[in-house]
């Protein structure tokens, strides 16, 4: 019988938290709005006790007796009042903070989540102890006392006692209490969903509002409690809020101020622009994310097709490595969208995570294993088919075959970065994100790697490269995104020259007319004529196009020409303009 | 929640490798056993050659428990000891699993390994499990080898009425029931431990708190407070699982993607 007590009594303790976590788990994988629910509901259930202590002192200490306080509708007003407001403050700031400190993305799926843990938790507890209750009542009317069934000592006492006051009451009341509760979950969902909108705009005044709102609301059971109405009457008022509750949340659900989360997109179709009508193998909506309030990135929109090297620049601190991690699905963003391979973020992770594959900033090896044994374990994470040939190939490919056995510790840095590149290829992505792949690398290491990276291009893979090294990104890709937290340009490195710097031609010579500068200002297709150290500088509509003309016209005037060439400008000039231009240092 | 064996496999075996390439791992599973097993033993056949051991320790005990009064008087002591010495065998899945824990994740945390992982399909119930799996398998199986060597061995030098104390059901019980799941809480702790700190060695000893519940009852089994019976075996049992769930629930909060890439340092 006390085993039986026990497990009975574990039971209704566990309970609540197992069938919180099926529904988590049903609803949405991850704990934590579940626990954000449980933290507010501890919160404002430990509130409660002090201020209702405090509350009782100050009565005591005021001299008026129970029966004086207890005709005062004013005083039980106040009482009520002054225990919801407090109660609510402490458990709205906690789900505030939650919000801020949890959140920070805090879509509204995330807040109707916490507004059910929190009502979950509450209605669960009380199945809980429905349970147990049922079981002492089934045991004691099989025993025919509650002597057997309760612990000895005054804990037992009092439980027997409350044990008595239950079978005392119809047996269809604590269902229909459970029933009022259950509109506990709708009323959370609506405070969060308040106190949400309240994070999101930046703003105190939803939670103020909240407050009130729940002062108002316990403020009323409790009146209505103390002023011994009839219990229905609480239940109604409860039921009455709880689905004024519900339309709010549902009304909000459409409402503009929570359109920028992460809801699926669908694929976009093949670009326009690109000749060649590639598909469309990253497409980045509006991406955002931020950390405790602290912007990383912010509202990215790109689009990057098949067969294409995507370069991506940026300073420290830039945001890169957030923007991969959030296109790997590792993080999930604040705001905006993405469409890894035909795959939603946030809804396809796990696909996603099938379809690309990733260099790291650190290679991340485990150093006490073999070459092999490393891709090995990778190659039976991603489900590659045949493991040995896999291995085989890339470690051939890169070099490192001959020494497959040696621990990757052993290894030299390059050596690693190869190892870590062949476990990114394992399981033949289509798309390939590389951080850094040639940093620290010696120059024929990186070499290997350019070579091999321009390999993967041929075979038609996508290949996502952050790099700092703007020479490399020059030489690679075939358009370049340079942010600075947001996307400050993003274009071919040819076009992104030509937009700072204009198309122009140096023409060098021995002798220039005096008239002949003016004679070619007047040319149709020249937009600018400027004298350099040992010739000309003239920007052209189209230098393929219009240096034959232009060379016809300098001759023409008398000039001697000795050589025309197309003035160049690094990658890294571009880089720096625009990154000045975009207001500072990079 | 669809669970792929396959890669939980991959996850175990690879922590395994780890583990027989570590020394410091291997030294630690192989030793701690290894000195409780020769203390018990030790202390058993040391005991068994004194012909009339002139020990008082017999009338210092508070009380002795009911279920061996009546026995010989050394053989009382023998199986006060051996009681004792049982405890020590609960004390290997709560220290072993630990160190396997710690080490595993906070190594992940400085090679930086756990990014390139999270970037594959596993999923982070697959991840937690794998790795779970890993910390306390070998060190359940040390405990239930060394548990019944120790009783094979001590069966050629205890009188028969001790060595029926030492494999009496309630401890074979604890072994099959309370070992596992104590192993379960030690590397629950072991990971939400790692999660914050960056040294092993920090983890370890932090984590080493965890054995105080299990010295805690082999002092009220010295005082004559507990004898271990199939009943309170099975409470424990359950009490341990119902921590262990709430750990649980801290630890998979904790194995979130985003919290390992954010908020591991």
């Amino acid at each position: 019988m006390e085993l039986i007590y026990y497990l009975v009594s574990l039971l209704a303790i566990i309970l609540p938290f197992l069938l919180g976590w099926v529904l988590v788990k049903k609803l949405r994988s991850t704990w934590r709005p579940f626990i954000a629910g449980i933290a507010t509901f501890i919160v404002s259930q430990i509130a409660h006790i002090p201020l209702l202590l405090l509350f009782t002192l100050a009565l005591s200490k005021s001299g008026l007796s129970a029966e004086a306080i207890q005709g005062s509708p004013v005083l039980i007003a106040l009482y009520a009042l002054i225990i919801g407001l407090l109660a609510g403050l402490c458990e709205e700031l906690t789900r505030y903070f939650v919000f801020r400190r949890w959140y920070g993305r805090g879509t509204w799926s995330d807040s109707v989540m916490l507004g059910a843990g929190h009502g979950g938790v509450e209605c669960i507890i009380l199945v809980g102890f429905l349970v147990l209750f049922s079981l002492m009542r089934m045991l004691a009317i099989r025993d025919g006392d509650m002597s057997g069934i309760v612990i000895p000592g005054t804990e037992g006492a009092v439980l027997q006692e409350q044990a008595a006051l239950f079978f005392n009451i119809p047996w269809w009341k604590p269902f229909i209490a459970l029933l009022e509760r259950a509109f506990a979950i709708p009323i959370h969902i609506g405070m969060s969903v308040l106190v949400m909108s309240g994070v999101r705009g930046k703003s105190l005044h939803p939670v103020v509002a909240a407050i009130a709102l729940h002062a108002a609301v316990d403020g009323m059971a409790v009146l209505l409690l103390l002023l011994k109405a009839p219990i229905c009457a609480v239940e109604i008022f409860a039921a009455i809020y709880g689905i004024l509750s519900i339309l709010y949340v549902l009304s909000q659900r459409g409402k503009a101020a929570w359109k920028d989360e992460c809801l699926p997109a669908a694929p976009s179709p093949p670009d326009s622009a690109d000749p060649d009508n590639r598909e469309t193998m990253i497409e980045a909506c509006g991406l955002s994310k931020s950390f405790n309030g602290n912007t990383a990135v912010e509202n990215i929109s790109f689009s990057v097709r098949k067969g294409e090297i995507f370069g991506f620049l940026g300073p420290n601190g830039a945001g890169k490595t957030t923007t991969v991690r959030m296109l790997c699905a590792l993080m999930a963003p604040s705001a905006g969208c993405a469409v890894i391979s035909g795959h939603t973020l946030g809804r396809d992770n796990n696909e996603i995570r099938r379809t690309i594959g990733i260099l790291t900033e650190t290679p991340g090896l485990y150093p006490r294993l073999s070459a092999y044994l490393n891709l090995e374990f990778y190659a039976r994470l991603q489900e590659v088919k045949n493991i040995d040939a896999q291995i085989r190939k890339y470690l051939s490919l890169l070099g490192l075959w001959e020494r497959r056995d040696e621990p990757a510790g052993s290894y030299s840095k390059g050596m690693r970065q190869k190892l870590a590149i062949a476990r990114a290829l394992l399981h033949e992505p289509s798309i390939v994100f590389l951080d850094e792949p040639t940093s620290a690398l010696d120059p024929e290491s990186a070499l290997v790697v350019r070579d091999f990276i321009k390999s993967l291009k041929e075979e038609g893979r996508t290949i996502f490269l952050c790099t700092h090294n703007l020479d490399e990104a020059d030489r690679l890709c075939d358009r370049i995104a340079i942010i600075k937290r947001h996307l400050v340009s993003l274009d071919t490195p040819e076009s992104l020259r030509s937009r700072l710097y204009g198309r122009k031609v140096q023409i060098r010579g021995t002798s220039f007319p005096e008239n002949c500068r003016e004679t070619i200002s007047a040319l149709p297709f020249v937009k600018c004529v400027e004298s350099g150290d040992s010739g000309l500088v003239v920007e052209l509509e189209d230098p393929e196009r219009n240096n034959a003309q232009l060379i016809r016209k300098l001759v023409e005037c008398g000039s001697e020409i000795q050589y025309v060439e197309k003035m160049t400008h690094s990658l890294e000039e571009v880089y720096f303009s625009l990154m000045e231009n975009d207001g500072g240092q990079p | 929640m669809k669970i792929c064996t396959a890669r939980v496999k991959a996850l175990i075996d690879r922590e395994m490798n780890d583990i027989w390439k570590n020394r410091m791992i291997l030294s630690t599973m192989i030793f701690v056993p290894l000195i409780f097993m020769l203390t018990t033993v030790g202390t058993m056949i040391a005991m068994s050659r004194d012909p009339d051991p002139k020990l008082n320790e017999i009338s210092q005990k508070p009380s002795v428990p009911k279920q061996l009064r009546g026995l010989p008087r050394k053989s009382v002591l023998m199986a006060s000891i051996a009681e004792q010495y049982l405890y020590y065998f609960l004390m290997i899945p709560c220290m072993l699993p630990l160190v396997i824990a710690t080490t595993s994740i906070i190594g992940e945390k400085e090679q930086k390994s756990l990014e390139p992982l999270l970037a594959t399909p596993v999923s982070t119930e697959e991840l937690f499990l794998g790795k779970s799996l890993a910390a306390i398998l070998m060190p359940i199986l040390i405990t239930w080898c060394s548990y019944g060597l120790t009783s094979v061995i001590i069966s050629f030098f205890v009188p028969h009425e001790v060595l029926l104390i030492f494999i009496r059901p309630a401890w074979i019980l604890a072994m099959l029931l309370l070992c596992p799941l104590i192993g379960w809480l030690s590397v629950l702790t072991g990971m939400i431990i790692s999660s914050r700190v960056n040294d092993y060695r920090v983890a370890q000893q932090i984590g080493g708190l965890i054995v105080l519940p299990i010295v805690g009852l082999s002092i009220f089994d010295l005082l004559g407070k507990l004898y271990f019976s199939v009943t309170q075996v099975i409470m424990m049992s359950l009490t341990i699982l119902a921590v262990s769930i709430i750990v649980l629930l801290i630890a998979v909060e904790l194995f979130d993607r985003e919290t390992i890439l954010t908020r591991w340092k």
